[in-house]
């Protein structure tokens, strides 16, 4: 139990196994494959190169799942995925089962490229439209002014006697600006062919021999040309004609939409497309890993040791000339680590895996904390409606993530901590905070108030952080025992544990009621023993005897940092405290509009719902993180030791889908 | 309703103690918001995990307002009589709120500026983010001593 047993397995094959092998490895994925030779130097390892070199299939099969990613980036940028709350937090998945998943699979890189081929024609054939509306809009902008023209454009030009020109002008000013042109060059003539707001559009002529003074006295009067060379036709047709071109783009544009939905009618096979070639390239990427000669291949790796056999004869059950060897794991090597614990206890590894692993060889604390977890966690909240919440939730929360209890998963914490919290809000009273008294006039609590008594609960904090960390002393004792070293586990934590105990009865004395001074008598003699002890002991490590005694000394002021940790159970009172008052403070203020006839039952209903609500929501996340943090900082103190590698073993992980009822999930 | 000084300054000692955590609060939470946006912009799947960083901070602004509450509750603001307070029992209201005003101020803050780094630990390796979360949650130690000892003073003080 606690920390795996990790054996270190090595397999052995002829070359053209390897496919097999590995089909094997990821199907049962317990091992934990390492790079091959990691432990040889650089020149013995030359020669021991894998025979099967992967990167071609690998750059294949990476350029059909970039395909494939675009697929589904594109139809999430068109249609969104609906998700439900749940999902919005733990990220959308698909669930199947085997039999769907391969019907899916079935076309291959085949159906990949065709879908991707569809995304992409659809995609271009969008970006092409954009531009084509673009282009015609403004031409449509272009010409809506010059509506009033009846000839077409390509007759405004230059010809054998006259000039004809388009222009623009100012058009409060026309009339006076072009009178006074118009006597100017003989023969001026215009025509206003519509006006918008402060600009009017005109179609100038005059003789071809006075072009030169018209072209001043025009522009003069402010009249600037206008040239749309690029159109031919009457500007009236041409809209007409570019507006039934706008319509075919519209049109062609709900095609496109329902050549969309008909794409994503189909994203679940997109999504197990994407990982049948994910879980494929994996396969083909692992090899980088193996070492070999010119005809075999060497994989190396870790396996728990309750997963050896089961390797074994799966790999040597692929042919006879496979070998697979094992052995255990040296004591003094870095294996990665993996927590395996009793149903009941699974659940807690979580709290242990947030902090990170513990080293090989140390002590996996998840059943050590669980319990104490949990009473923490029904202190912070200190309801037990509020419990019973929790806990619905939790179940509620396995069946949307398919997930069953008892996995040992974040869910199962969850409930437990729902249920413990049950468990702490009936002995504190707390049953929609003090709602029944304010009803009934009952008085719910079995071991006391929290609003009638804060003190008391500020004490069974400090008293809970004690129980805690001696039980962290105490383990790490019995780990010291376990390992051979009964003198360290004397010096180091039975006098330590004498010591607070007797300091603490010493200086408390006066709180122990009438026979509290014959007992401050007793200790005061354990106190100064232990404190010899530890003075003796505690600088072992030094062989100059000055030394030695100064660390001796020193040791003691480690009892301010056991003060200090005691004190952060405050934390406990502070949260749980925190919650029974604003609990409180609800039902006084809702139920205050309780007496109104009509409205006020459902006014009171409806804010005490939403008032015990919100406080579940602000009060969850602490209590679930304070509760952490006095494991890991506080109780992980005493015996913990960090810096275990994970144990990441090679198989079957998909990024959209999950396979139900089957090996493969 | 009796008027007193005292009672004048039981109503400051509310503002005092509900003012500063919810304005650092609201700053905090802006602060961690502002960094998650940023992360949901790339992978909206994150927002569980941005949303539980940013309510982080959000404590403090609640201490305050519950230590207001108390307040509330012992001048009888709730129950619609408002105690007439003295000049004495004014300014313990006041001083009581002192603890949590101050460290729910500057620790919102602080702790805001440690969830907003965490919001890259969930961009870069979320699934570390519970790390993130215990380093933000190391702040608000401080924060639940100052509003345990400034609700212990509020209980202790007799009206």
């Amino acid at each position: 139990m606690a920390i795996s047993e990790m054996s270190r397995v090595t397999v052995l094959g002829h070359e053209s196994r390897i496919g097999d092998v590995i089909d094997v490895l990821q199907q049962l994925g317990t091992a934990e494959v390492s790079q091959f030779g990691e432990d040889l130097a650089d020149e013995e390892l030359l020669d021991l190169a894998c025979p099967y070199d992967a990167s071609e299939r690998i750059a294949e099969l990476d350029s059909i799942l970039a395909e494939l990613s675009y697929t589904i980036d594109m139809m999430g940028k068109h249609r969104h995925i609906k998700r439900d709350i749940v999902q919005n937090f733990s990220g959308f998945r698909l669930y199947m089962t085997e039999d769907e998943w391969n019907a899916y699979a079935e076309g291959g890189a085949e159906a990949a490229r065709d879908i991707y081929s569809r995304a992409k024609a659809i995609e271009d054939t969008l970006a092409q439209l954009a531009t084509n509306e673009a282009s015609i809009l403004t031409s449509i902008e272009i010409l809506a002014p010059w509506q009033g023209l009846d000839a077409p454009i390509e007759e405004i030009r230059t010809g054998r006697h006259v000039e004809l020109v388009l222009g623009t002008a100012d058009a409060r000013k026309l009339e006076a600006s072009l009178a006074e042109a118009s006597e100017i060059v003989e023969g001026l003539a215009w025509e206003l062919v519509g006006v918008d707001g402060e600009r009017a559009y005109l179609l100038t002529a005059y003789p071809l021999s006075e072009a030169e003074e018209a072209a001043r006295a025009l522009s003069q009067a402010g009249f600037a040309e206008v040239r749309l060379d690029q159109y031919s036709g009457v500007p009236r047709d041409i809209i007409a004609r570019l507006r039934k071109e706008l319509d075919s783009i519209y049109r062609r544009r709900d095609q496109i939409e329902q050549e969309i939905d008909a794409l994503v009618e189909d994203r679940p096979r997109v999504f197990v497309l994407h990982d049948h070639f994910y879980l494929e390239r994996e396969k083909y990427a692992i090899t980088n890993r193996f070492g070999g000669t010119e005809h075999t291949f060497m994989v190396e790796g870790w396996v728990q040791t309750k997963d050896l056999e089961e390797l074994r004869a799966e790999i040597e059950g692929i042919a006879d000339d496979i070998v697979v060897l094992d052995r255990p794991r040296f004591e003094d090597e870095e294996a990665p680590v993996e927590l395996s614990n009793k149903p009941l206890v699974a659940p807690f590894e979580v709290i242990t895996k947030t902090m990170g692993y513990p080293k090989q060889g140390t002590i996996d604390p998840s059943p050590y904390l669980g319990p104490f977890f949990l009473v923490f966690f029904g202190l912070c909240m200190t309801d037990a409606v509020y419990g019973i919440f929790i806990a619905l939730v939790a179940f509620q929360l396995m069946k949307k993530t398919h997930t069953r209890p008892g996995e040992g998963g974040f869910l199962d914490l969850i409930a437990m901590c729902g249920f413990a919290t049950i468990f702490v809000g009936a002995l504190l009273g707390g049953w929609l905070g003090d709602l029944p008294k304010r009803l009934f006039g009952w008085d719910t609590a079995i071991l006391f108030d929290p609003m009638e008594s804060p003190t008391t609960f500020l004490i069974l904090s400090f008293v809970m952080g004690i129980i805690h960390l001696y039980w962290g002393i105490i383990i790490k004792g019995i780990d010291n025992v376990k390992k051979g070293e009964w003198l360290s586990a004397i010096y180091d934590q039975g006098f330590w544990l004498v010591w607070l105990t007797s300091l603490m009865l010493t200086l408390g004395a006066t709180a122990l009621g009438p026979n509290g001074p014959a007992i401050a008598a007793v200790s005061k003699w354990f106190l100064i023993a232990s404190a010899i002890g530890l003075i003796a002991t505690q600088g072992r490590q030094h062989k100059n005897p000055i030394k030695r005694i100064g660390a001796g000394l020193i040791s003691l002021y480690n009892t301010t940092g056991f003060m200090s940790n005691v004190i952060s159970y405050a934390r406990l009172f502070g949260l749980g405290f925190t919650s029974t008052v604003l609990a409180s403070v609800m039902n006084d203020l809702f139920l205050r509009p309780a007496g109104i006839p009509v409205v006020g039952p459902v006014i009171a209903v409806v804010g005490l719902a939403f008032g015990h609500l919100f406080n579940i929501l602000i009060n969850i996340i602490g209590s679930y993180v304070h509760s952490s943090r006095l494991q890991y900082v506080e109780f992980f103190g005493e015996f913990f030791e960090a810096g275990g590698r994970r144990f990441m073993p090679f198989g079957m992980s998909t990024k959209y889908v999950t396979v139900e009822n089957s090996k493969e999930a | 309703m009796d008027f007193t000084l005292g009672t004048l300054l039981g109503f400051m000692a509310i503002g005092l103690a509900v003012i500063p955590g919810g304005y650092a609060s609201s700053k905090a939470v802006g602060m961690v918001g502002r960094a998650g946006a940023g992360v949901i912009t790339e992978d909206p799947d994150k927002f569980g995990s941005i949303l539980i960083l940013q309510a982080l901070p959000g404590t403090q602004g609640v201490y305050g307002f519950l230590t207001g509450l108390s307040i509330m509750v012992k001048i009888g603001v709730l129950g619609g009589s408002i105690q007439a307070l003295t000049v004495n029992q004014g300014i313990m209201f006041i001083l009581a709120a002192v603890p949590v005003a101050a460290l729910g101020w500057l620790s919102a803050i602080f702790q805001g500026q440690v969830a907003a780094s965490g919001v890259s630990i969930v961009a870069k390796r979320p699934e570390e983010m519970g790390k993130a979360v215990i380093l933000a949650a190391m702040v608000e130690t401080y924060a639940v001593l100052a509003l345990l000892a400034s609700l212990l003073m509020v209980l202790s003080i007799n009206v």
